[in-house]
């Protein structure tokens, strides 16, 4: 099984580097980062993206917090 | 890129996969599904009416800006004015990096920004405020202070600036969550009370509107980046206390296992409105506070109670706001 590694930018407070399978999703990096989708927008490589696009190799994730307090 | 992963509209490369009609959108078709539903609800719900001025009260959050956003682009072809009005609570840490972000914001649309401060209306800014809480028990959470304090100084300040309309960036979100909070404390005439706008008006309140009523919290995240309505990232540092942050959480873990949940919860809290309303803003006779003389449901309006509560003086406030 090959493996492949995300660096993720958590809500600009904590960067953290996630191993995944190879073909996996955002949605996969997010569940092992025990977070809710539903609570997260994210931005691959700069740009913004559904949960459910693929991530590859030293891939680039800015995760944003709808959960913000206004 | 996968095959299926493709704007419902176009087929282009999605931005967003809005669960509850179980389709992607790129970013052109994302932008303008969000603002055909913006548009819809003012004028289903005839939030304005040509030649309106309309406040936008505004915190340089992802809500507010895009609101701001929305209402300028719309005000040319609608017939009507806005301004925003900011609120600087004094939340070290927080506040200062959001109205930096309005600012630029402001500038960038062309739309004019008057901030009021806690500290200059009130004497104390909402860290020193609940420091005293805590000292007393803490029997009131920071968001019920402030959020009573907020609400007093924007329809003030609106009221003085000669706004018809407050419009606020109350989201689908908001809605679905007060909706709950209302139910589990048995509070009908407050669920009555919400609706997209305010009814049962006074001389002293500002009509207070809510175009953002069907929208996910998400979308206005997503919408704001997708303008480039740059907000920090930062998170207000009580938001730990409120107790919506549970029922928030509880309501997103729903919302992921059946997509669609929050419209019927806001869905069932408009019934409530349209069914209740009428009857409860008839019966709720509005008092005036014998200490400032604002609109109140009883003797003390809760701004002069916390006030009191905090040992500071009630009492009229002589506005003082300026332009940023």
């Amino acid at each position: 099984m090959t493996l492949i590694k995300v660096h993720v930018n958590v809500f600009g407070r904590e960067r953290r580097t996630v191993e995944v399978k190879k073909g996996s999703r955002i949605i996969d990096v997010l569940e092992k980062l025990s977070l809710n989708p539903v609570e997260i927008v994210v931005a691959k490589n700069g740009e913004v993206v559904p949960e459910d696009d693929f991530v590859s190799d030293g891939d680039r994730l800015d995760l944003y917090s709808v959960v913000s307090g206004g | 890129m996968d095959k299926t992963l493709a704007c419902a509209i176009c087929g282009g490369k999605p931005a967003i996969k809005v669960s509850y009609i179980d389709s992607y959108l790129c970013k052109e078709h994302f932008l303008e599904y969000f603002e055909r539903r913006v548009l819809s609800t003012i004028k289903y719900f005839n939030l304005i009416e040509e030649g309106d001025v309309v406040a936008a009260a505004v915190s340089g959050g992802k809500d507010s800006l895009s609101l701001l956003y929305v209402l300028k682009k719309f005000s040319e072809e609608l017939g009507y004015t806005v301004f925003g009005i900011a609120v600087d609570e004094g939340i070290q840490g927080y506040r200062e990096y959001k109205l930096k972000a309005l600012k630029k914001v402001a500038e960038k649309i062309g739309v004019k920004i008057f901030a009021a401060s806690f500290s200059e209306n009130y004497g104390l800014t909402l860290d020193e405020a609940i420091k005293i809480a805590m000292r007393k028990g803490f029997e009131y959470k920071p968001c019920s202070i402030c959020g009573v304090f907020r609400r007093y100084l924007l329809n003030l300040a609106a009221k003085e600036l000669g706004a018809d309309k407050l419009a606020t960036g109350h989201n689908l979100d908001d809605e679905a969550q007060v909706f709950l909070m209302n139910v589990l404390r048995g509070g009908v005439p407050n669920i009555a009370r919400e609706y997209p706008i305010s009814r049962g008006g006074h001389e002293k309140l500002v009509t207070r509107i809510k175009p953002f009523y069907f929208i996910p919290e998400k979308e206005t995240l997503t919408y704001a980046l997708l303008r480039g309505l740059d907000t920090p990232f930062v998170e207000c540092p009580y938001v730990k206390y409120s107790i919506r942050h549970g029922i928030r959480r509880w309501l997103n873990s729903r919302e992921r296992e059946q997509p669609g949940t929050k419209y019927k919860v806001a869905a069932s809290s408009l019934l409530y409105g349209e069914i209740f309303g009428k009857t409860y803003v008839s019966m709720a006779s509005l008092q005036t506070c014998k200490y400032c003389g604002a609109p109140s449901t009883s003797e003390i309006c809760r701004a002069c109670a916390f006030r009191i509560y905090l040992g500071l003086t009630p009492g009229t406030i002589k506005l003082k706001i300026h332009e940023i």
